[in-house]
């Protein structure tokens, strides 16, 4: 190989990692969440949680108070997340600073290939305990092990409630 | 004499004894069978052959007119006794019921023909009622059936349906796949035997389960002639209709509104305790055994537009 060529590669390189953010690319097939500016300005975390038979939830119920108080442990299906931590309730710790410059976060977790499905996203403020902020919840008719659907997610608006919204592991 | 004669002489008489032999000797060694002796038997089709053979066609119509009355004739024997019945009316020289007879035999056996050996009288006759009702328009088969509701699970489905038209040898069916499944299972209709046009199909319990979670069974009605063209229908096996199989939960709530027993004599219970055993067992299995997943990724962003 000539040095002109060797002198290339790290162009090349730098060359390779441009391109179309991957987070854009795996959102149009997963959920799009929005959330309204108050809740914003207060989480510091997002929970994930999926209920089985999705569809004799009523989303609209779910979305009013915590998770925890309206549901049962064994309703809510284990999940995992890309770093391997499993849970019925994954925590993720949101990058406010990125959200409010409005790059979005992307969050990913594994659900057990299945049918009917009702996944809620509960956004907490930070304190001890913590608090419910909101909550967004949206039906899951199928997870396939490969690309999923595109699902239409509800909002994420302030509904701020006294209850304190973890779920054990 | 010369000796290279005599097989010539031989075939010569052979020949001459052959021609002037009586009509009884030339007869084959197999006869041809009687134009009733084919098909299958019953009682009936059994003496109105041989009623046919000795000539008592009246007798013969009357014995096959109790055979179609009959019960639980198999589609094989209802095309004999119409094919005979058909012969008779022929022989006695009523066309109308002849008619009526091929046209039955005809909806099932649509390439029916008449032996060789039948009289050309019958044959051009048969012939005849032939082209009419080939030229003729045949009624449309109707099915009249409603979606299945969504059952409970564990216990069999019955389905009604009103078919009306349906030609001898025409099958109706409930085809039916649990969701994701490639093959379709098939159960027939069977005819109500209190009214004429309804029939009733069921699919077997053990072919949906209680489980735990709910399920989705895809499902198609099909009517088919002999030659199995459909026709009639609803859905087919490429947009098939669709019911879901209730969870276990709602089996076992059925089981605690049950009233009028001891609650441990439910079966309800006792099905809703296998299916929870099966489910526990599955589910510690797929829990300590590397789960398939789907990944659902989640982009969160704030709406400017949304205080």
């Amino acid at each position: 190989m000539s040095l002109r060529l060797l002198k290339c590669l790290p162009l090349a390189a730098i060359l390779c990692a441009c391109g179309p953010d991957d987070s854009e690319t795996v959102g149009r097939f997963g959920l799009d969440v929005t959330m309204s500016r108050a809740v914003a300005s207060e989480v510091h975390a997002l929970q994930v949680s999926v209920l089985k038979d999705g569809s004799r939830r009523s989303c609209t119920e779910l979305q009013r108070t915590c998770l925890n108080t309206q549901v049962k442990r064994e309703d809510l299906v284990v999940l995992e997340d890309p770093r391997g931590n499993e849970g019925r309730a994954l925590r993720f710790t949101v990058d406010l600073t990125a959200m409010q410059n409005g790059a979005g976060q992307t969050l990913a977790v594994d659900v057990p290939v299945g049918r009917d499905y009702a996944l809620v996203i509960e956004a907490i403020a930070v304190g001890s305990p913590s608090r419910f902020l909101g909550s967004s919840c949206n039906y899951l008719k199928v997870v396939n092990s490969g690309d999923n659907v595109p699902v239409v997610a509800a909002p994420l608006v302030l509904t701020e409630q006294s209850c304190d919204p973890s779920i054990s592991p | 004499m010369h000796r290279h004669d005599l097989p010539l002489r031989v075939g010569a008489l052979i020949l001459v004894v052959g021609l002037l032999a009586p009509p009884g000797l030339a007869r084959p060694l197999f006869p041809a069978p009687a134009l009733s002796q084919l098909g299958p038997a019953s009682p009936e089709i059994t003496r109105a052959r041989e009623q046919i053979d000795d000539g008592e066609f009246e007798e013969a119509r009357r014995t096959l007119q109790a055979g179609l009355d009959a019960p639980d004739v198999t589609d094989d024997q209802l095309v004999e006794l119409y094919r005979l019945l058909g012969l008779t009316a022929l022989y006695l020289g009523d066309e109308d019921q002849a008619r009526e007879a091929y046209e039955k035999l005809l909806q099932a056996r649509p390439d029916y023909e008449l032996p060789r050996t039948a009289p050309p009288k019958l044959r051009a006759l048969y012939a005849r009622i032939k082209e009419d009702i080939r030229s003729r328009r045949v009624r449309p088969v109707t099915l009249d059936v409603d979606p299945i509701p969504d059952p409970p699970g564990g216990e069999p489905i019955v389905v009604e349906a009103t078919i009306q038209e349906l030609a001898l040898g025409a099958r109706a069916r409930l085809f039916y796949r649990r969701a994701g499944d490639q093959a379709y299972n098939s159960v027939d209709f069977v005819k109500d035997r209190g009214e004429k046009e309804r029939f009733r199909a069921v699919v077997p319990a053990y072919d949906v389960p209680v489980e735990p979670e709910p399920y989705q069974v895809e499902y198609y009605f099909e009517v088919v002639d002999a030659a199995q063209r459909r026709l009639a229908g609803r859905g087919d096996s490429f947009q098939p209709l669709l019911f879901q199989v209730a969870p276990q939960r709602s089996t076992a709530a059925a089981a605690e509104a049950s009233e009028g027993r001891p609650w441990y004599k439910s079966p309800w219970l006792w099905v809703a305790v296998g299916a929870v055993a099966i489910g526990g067992t599955a589910g510690v299995v797929a829990l300590s055994s590397s789960e398939d997943r789907g990944r659902v990724p989640i982009t969160i962003r704030v709406d400017p537009a949304q205080p």
